[in-house]
């Protein structure tokens, strides 16, 4: 067992940093597909959060907010979303994923970002239509559209 | 928090559960300890345009840095030099001096395992882990530690004379179980939006310890030997001091956030628990063996500067920097160290 201490003395930002970052990432790469793009945009996001550090009240749910609108105007910009990542070879997973992946990549960004924050995120309709500034009758229509594209073009 | 990857009665949201899940994994960990890129130095913290979720942040850091503080370097000590082998021993012999020093040090392992086990749950439920350094790989090393001890500490009180004075802490603990299959059921992703479910999780964790003290406490004072009963009253102020500091850190820090009558009301009760605990070891061992690990662990306090800056928050002129700067545990120091001098004294005495 290997003596530690603790890191005191780390900042409150620097905290919220290495609290939120490995999720913001993994948000990030869902919505957009690119791992190189979600780091670049989740460096945004803090750096952004950096600018406001003062003015900013609920530091997690900032960092959400502008995420999101990062990877909403990042796609509005390129078609990158498009481009699949090689897998990693060691690992093997069922046929349905990858399928599925695919799918997602395909889907109007709105949608893909609202699956994103309902599935993975588990956030209520009513916070999606918050982060992503629309009504929640809105959000809840790019979910129930994203999915029935999905199950409509799924492997029977 | 509901789990992703839980099947569901739609095949397509399954499906997209499922898949973000596994996809997610895809992006490999970064260094969890690493620092923001390319930002300039964090400016002073404006405590009067804190709101709730800020105060929450830094109550986040205040429970695991400075828990982890403590009972990294306490554990360590405990835990890998057969605390447990040594306790199942005493447990077999009959009666002594040595069995007495046991009884009066048998929770310690216990209660640095019990927190050690809610400093993993805390960072991952705020999704800290591997953001703080902990002497644990996760949470089923941090939940076996603790059964191990547990089995020894059980044992203990089950087969000594004097380990009967903790059975009421011990059936205090039947409560563990219900307290992890709780934690266990909040299976989202880890925030530090999760907060409140954090903090009310590290209190039922100091609840379970404070009924072992309490019963550490009991039997020191059913102790005949006057210099033995005295090293085991400082041996449980010892032990009660490391919860004391991190609550008055956590009150000072949030007297900074949410400047007014209550938070200086309770940071200043925590102050003058913290002050009562060090002048009651003062005056306890005054003229006893345990007159100079008092001596070093009073210095130590105050060379941490705790007290001052926890009376600065107090006045309303509190620094977070200076607070979080108060918890940074060297080897060797603090009350582990105490604890560690008084029960070589009391060996010795025995």
């Amino acid at each position: 067992m290997t003596e530690t201490r603790a890191g005191a003395g780390v900042d409150e930002f620097t905290l919220v940093y290495r609290a939120e970052r490995n999720r913001l990432r993994r948000v990030a790469y869902l919505m957009t597909g690119q791992s190189a793009v979600a780091e670049e945009l989740v460096h945004d996001a803090f750096v952004r959060l950096h600018q406001k550090w003062a003015k900013v009240d609920v530091p997690a749910a900032y960092l959400r907010t502008t995420l999101v609108r990062l990877c909403l105007a990042w796609r509005d910009r390129t078609a990158m979303g498009q481009a699949r990542e090689p897998r990693t070879a060691d690992r093997v997973e069922p046929p349905e994923i990858d399928e599925t992946w695919d799918l997602l990549a395909r889907l109007p960004r709105d949608q893909r970002v609202a699956l994103v924050l309902r599935y993975y995120e588990d956030l209520p309709v009513a916070e999606i239509a918050r982060v992503m500034g629309c009504r929640p009758a809105t959000a809840r229509t790019r979910i129930h559209r994203a999915l029935a594209k999905l199950r409509e073009e799924m492997t029977p | 928090m509901s789990d992703p990857t839980t099947p569901t009665r739609d095949g397509a949201e399954d499906l997209v559960r499922r898949t973000l899940a596994v996809r997610a994994e895809d992006m490999a960990p970064g260094d969890p300890a690493g620092a923001p890129p390319d930002l300039d130095r964090v400016g002073p913290i404006a405590p009067g345009r804190l709101g709730r979720s800020r105060r929450s942040v830094l109550l986040a850091a205040a429970v695991v840095v400075v828990a982890a503080a403590t009972a990294g370097v306490a554990l360590a000590a405990r835990v890998g030099d057969g605390e447990a082998g040594r306790l199942t021993t005493v447990a077999e012999q009959p009666p002594s001096g040595g069995a007495q020093v046991a009884a009066i040090t048998a929770p310690r392992a216990l209660v640095d395992a019990l927190r050690v086990e809610r400093n993993v749950a805390v960072t991952t439920l705020l999704g800290l882990e591997g953001a703080i350094a902990l002497p644990v790989s996760g949470t089923t090393q941090a939940r076996s530690d603790t059964d191990a001890v547990l089995a020894t500490f059980e044992a203990f009180v089950a087969t000594s004379a004097a380990g009967s004075a903790y059975q009421s802490g011990l059936d205090g603990l039947d409560g563990l179980d219900g307290l992890r299959r709780d934690i266990d059921s909040y299976t989202g992703p880890g925030s530090l939006n999760d907060l409140d479910i954090a903090q009310d999780v590290s209190d039922r964790y100091a609840g379970l310890v404070a009924g072992v003290l309490d019963d550490q406490q009991a039997y020191a004072l059913t102790i005949d030997d006057p210099v033995v009963r005295t090293g085991a009253v400082a041996y449980g102020e010892g032990l009660r001091l490391g919860e004391q500091t991190t609550q008055l850190v956590q009150a000072s820090l949030l007297a900074v956030v949410v400047p007014g009558p209550e938070s200086f009301a309770e940071a200043a009760r925590l102050h003058a628990e913290v002050q009562g605990t060090l002048d009651t070891l003062v005056a306890v061992t005054a003229g006893t063996p345990f007159a100079g690990a008092t001596t070093t662990l009073v210095d130590e306090v105050e060379q941490t500067g705790l007290i001052e800056a926890a009376e600065r928050a107090i006045e309303g002129a509190g620094d977070v920097t200076v607070l979080l700067g108060t918890v940074d545990l060297q080897q060797g120091q603090g009350w582990p160290a105490f604890l560690d001098s008084v029960e070589e004294i009391l060996v010795a005495e025995s």
